[in-house]
């Protein structure tokens, strides 16, 4: 056992190195930078102690930033599960015709880079050539709203936009779990009279609940870090109606200089996020239901 | 015995990297090189290229290595970290040149204003620039920034649609209005569009506006942060008379969300009749020009009564050119900088590209496109008075609240008093702030410390 061990750590040793070099030291050090002043141009740093925290808090658009980024993460939180799930059942309870042809069809965006998705959708929502406006006139409808440069329409176009683009691969965990569900639970239900609907509540939904834990911390980390299709569909606008605390660091770490107020932001998403994933993992944290 | 192969593979591997790696080409070409970055964008790299060629005849013991790409500053700033920066820079996005010029990493560029220019050796270096054209770059009277061109901005418009329905161009706010509201009435053809999803583009129109209702003195004291300066009268009846453009329906359905190439190519598609824009308009789209499609530019409509000139247009060359203070060979970077803004190679740039360099004669040696030569011939009929302000360069807090607040008055989401309120705020919050790095402009003068 003592020569495992040894040899277990020998083979973690690289990677353990590497991850300690390039994920926990530059947290240290981004920690300690929230500390200081710094332009990010020079090695000029002053201490700020508490400065920066105190200029966040008293920030309005920090917090208007944080309002939008947990507007995006709570829709994307409950819409992409909820969908992902029906989705996922429709295809491995064979509810619909042509299974497999939705399998690959939902699961397409996430062959796409975030990027690509952006720019799909910033043409698609162009109120004079984009598709979605064409097709709305082609039914009469006039005054259509301009999408992206309305502060009321933005938002929702990229939760729409944020949905379609992760539903797919939510799907796919789901529709693994489900698989792994062994077809006499079904069975014993239809014997005992149980419909559909009764199934997936007391068979399907408590037997993949450890597969929604892992889907609730990755729609979190998800939701918190939406930074590039807000970046490239509306930049944060119109008048920051969908900049979130992402595109926010970017703003003040590389347009205005100002690294340490910066990193306090990021600082400050991080503990949130974190609190938030193990809050999730405490509310949910009965243990895997077995049959 | 597998595992063992397996592992020595990998050790050999991870040796091999340390030679089987790539070279830095300015290094591989020994010490005598100077080496410039560049932004590349819409102006390409020939000009650069050709400024390095004819550096290397100038100065051949020199090897000239100049490059760019569309991240220079993002992907060269680790170098001003480490203290190695290229000989000559320039960057856009996210760069902050009043940020870099107070860290220190910014050269003084008195020495080299003051040598002959190239090519024109009886002229010293600053007498080729137009006049005024130096003063963006420059801090407390010292030059530190080269502009790299002349922009001029104003309206857009589409000479062969004004002339088929015999549009003529207002010169007052009134006449525009009336403008405006000939072509809704006759044409399908929206009077405007404008690049929503950036509201510095329609801020041209507004800066204009506030210029021609104050005079370069309000534009003096709101570029000086003078408390009360956003919530005078001008700056809300600018905003209000920006906002009755929208109001009136005169804007193109969903201009609001247009990007700069989406709202550009919208107009050149004639679904407009005009776009605010700058001088680099034509080269921008000349990809995507139809055929026989010729753009004029016109002054933002004035008042008889206003305090500013009827026709001036708003005129810059901000800051874009610079030598970093710990460059290997700063002198270098300086002549490159003495060869790349000569009165021919500038030729060359407006002739190439399109687009006008500051520099006094440039437009006579080559053939001006018709869209440049609009321009220039606006200013000549205003007399030559141009104006700009500068705070859309020293506060950039101040300026993205600007885009932010003013954007918010064209979609109606915030009323004309509002935008002064949250302009002045946000000007309070820059005077107290004791970090904010201060300037100081006069009435048509040299910048003074404050």
């Amino acid at each position: 056992m003592q020569r495992n061990w040894k040899a277990g750590l020998l083979f973690i040793l690289p990677a353990l190195l590497f991850y300690m070099l390039f994920m926990i030291v530059p947290y240290g050090l981004a920690f300690g930078v929230s500390f200081v002043k710094w332009r990010g141009v020079s090695m000029d740093m002053q201490f700020f102690g508490l400065g920066n925290f105190r200029m966040m808090f008293s920030d309005p658009y920090f917090w208007k930033a944080l309002t939008n980024t947990v507007f995006f993460t709570v829709c994307t939180g409950v819409i992409v599960p909820a969908l992902a799930l029906y989705f996922a059942v429709s295809v491995t309870r064979r509810l619909v015709r042509w299974a497999r042809f939705y399998r690959i069809t939902y699961f397409f965006p996430n062959l796409i880079s975030q990027v690509a998705i952006a720019v799909l959708w910033w043409f698609a929502l162009n109120p004079q050539f984009g598709i979605f406006s064409n097709f709305l006139r082609l039914f009469g409808m006039k005054d259509l709203p301009s999408w992206l440069g309305d502060p009321v329409w933005a938002p929702w176009c990229i939760v729409v936009v944020k949905v379609w683009a992760a539903v797919g691969f939510y799907m796919v965990l789901y529709v693994s779990s489900i698989e792994g569900i062994p077809e006499d639970y079904y069975d014993a239900c239809r014997i005992d009279g149980a419909g559909e609907w009764q199934a997936f509540r007391h068979v399907t939904l408590p037997l993949i609940s450890e597969m929604m834990k892992v889907s609730t911390i990755f729609l979190l980390l998800n939701g918190f870090g939406t930074f590039d299709l807000v970046r490239i569909m509306t930049d944060g606008g119109p008048d920051r109606s969908t900049e979130t605390l992402a595109t926010y660091i970017y703003e003040n770490a590389f347009e205005l200089g100002k690294f340490g107020y910066a990193t306090t932001i990021a600082m400050t998403l991080f503990f949130i996020t974190f609190s938030l994933a193990m809050l999730s993992l405490w509310v949910q944290r009965k243990q895997a239901v077995e049959y | 015995m597998k595992s063992k192969i397996v592992f020595g593979l990998l050790v050999l591997l991870y040796a091999c990297s340390f030679f089987l790696r790539g070279e830095d080409p300015a290094a591989q070409m020994g010490d005598r090189v100077m080496e410039g970055v560049f932004f590349q964008g819409g102006y390409g790299m020939e000009w650069v290229w050709a400024a390095a060629a004819e550096f290397e005849r100038a100065h051949p013991d020199i090897t000239a290595y100049v490059w760019g790409n569309p991240r220079a500053w993002d992907q060269t700033r680790p170098r001003f970290l480490s203290g190695n920066p290229p000989d000559v820079f320039w960057g856009i996005h996210n760069i902050n040149f009043w940020v870099n010029l107070n860290d220190g990493l910014v050269a003084n560029l008195d020495s080299l204003m003051d040598t002959p220019a190239y090519g024109q050796e009886h002229l010293k270096f600053k007498e080729t620039f137009m006049a005024g054209s130096l003063e963006e770059g420059q801090y407390e009277g010292q030059q530190y920034f080269l502009p790299i061109t002349y922009a001029i901005n104003g309206i857009w418009y589409n000479k062969g649609m004004f002339d088929e329905h015999g549009w003529t161009i207002p010169a007052t706010w009134d006449e525009f209005l009336v403008l405006c509201e000939l072509i809704t009435k006759t044409t399908d053809i929206a009077p405007m569009t404008h690049q929503g999803k950036y509201p510095s583009y329609f801020g041209m129109i507004y800066r204009g506006l506030i210029y021609k209702l104050g005079g370069e003195a309000l534009l003096v004291d709101l570029d000086n942060l003078e408390p009360g300066a956003w919530q005078r009268p001008e700056v809300i009846e600018a905003a209000r008379l920006s906002r009755q453009v929208i109001a009136k329906g005169y804007a193109l359905e969903g201009s609001s969300s247009f990007s700069h190439t989406e709202a550009q190519m919208i107009w050149l598609q004639e679904k407009a009749a005009m776009i605010p824009c700058g001088t680099w308009l034509e080269s921008e789209m000349k990809h995507a020009l139809p055929p026989g499609f010729e753009m004029r530019v016109m002054p933002v409509p004035g008042f008889i009564d206003g305090l500013g000139g009827v026709g001036a247009m708003e005129a810059s060359a901000g800051p874009a050119f610079w030598v970093p203070q710990e460059s290997a060979h700063p002198e270098w970077g300086m002549e490159y900088l003495r060869v790349l803004l000569s009165r021919k190679l500038a030729g060359n740039f407006l002739q190439e590209i399109g687009s006008m360099q500051p520099i006094i004669g440039s437009d006579k040696d080559v053939p001006v496109p018709p869209a440049t030569q609009s321009a220039l011939d606006v200013i000549a009929a205003a007399d030559g008075e141009t104006f700009n302000m500068r705070f859309t360069s020293w506060y950039l807090e101040l300026d993205n609240e600007f885009d932010n607040a003013l954007g918010a008055v064209l979609n109606g989401d915030t009323t004309p008093e509002e935008f002064g309120v949250r302009l002045e705020a946000q000007a309070e919050r820059l005077r107290r702030d004791p970090d904010t790095i201060r300037f100081r402009r006069r009435l048509s003068g040299a910048l003074a410390q404050d």
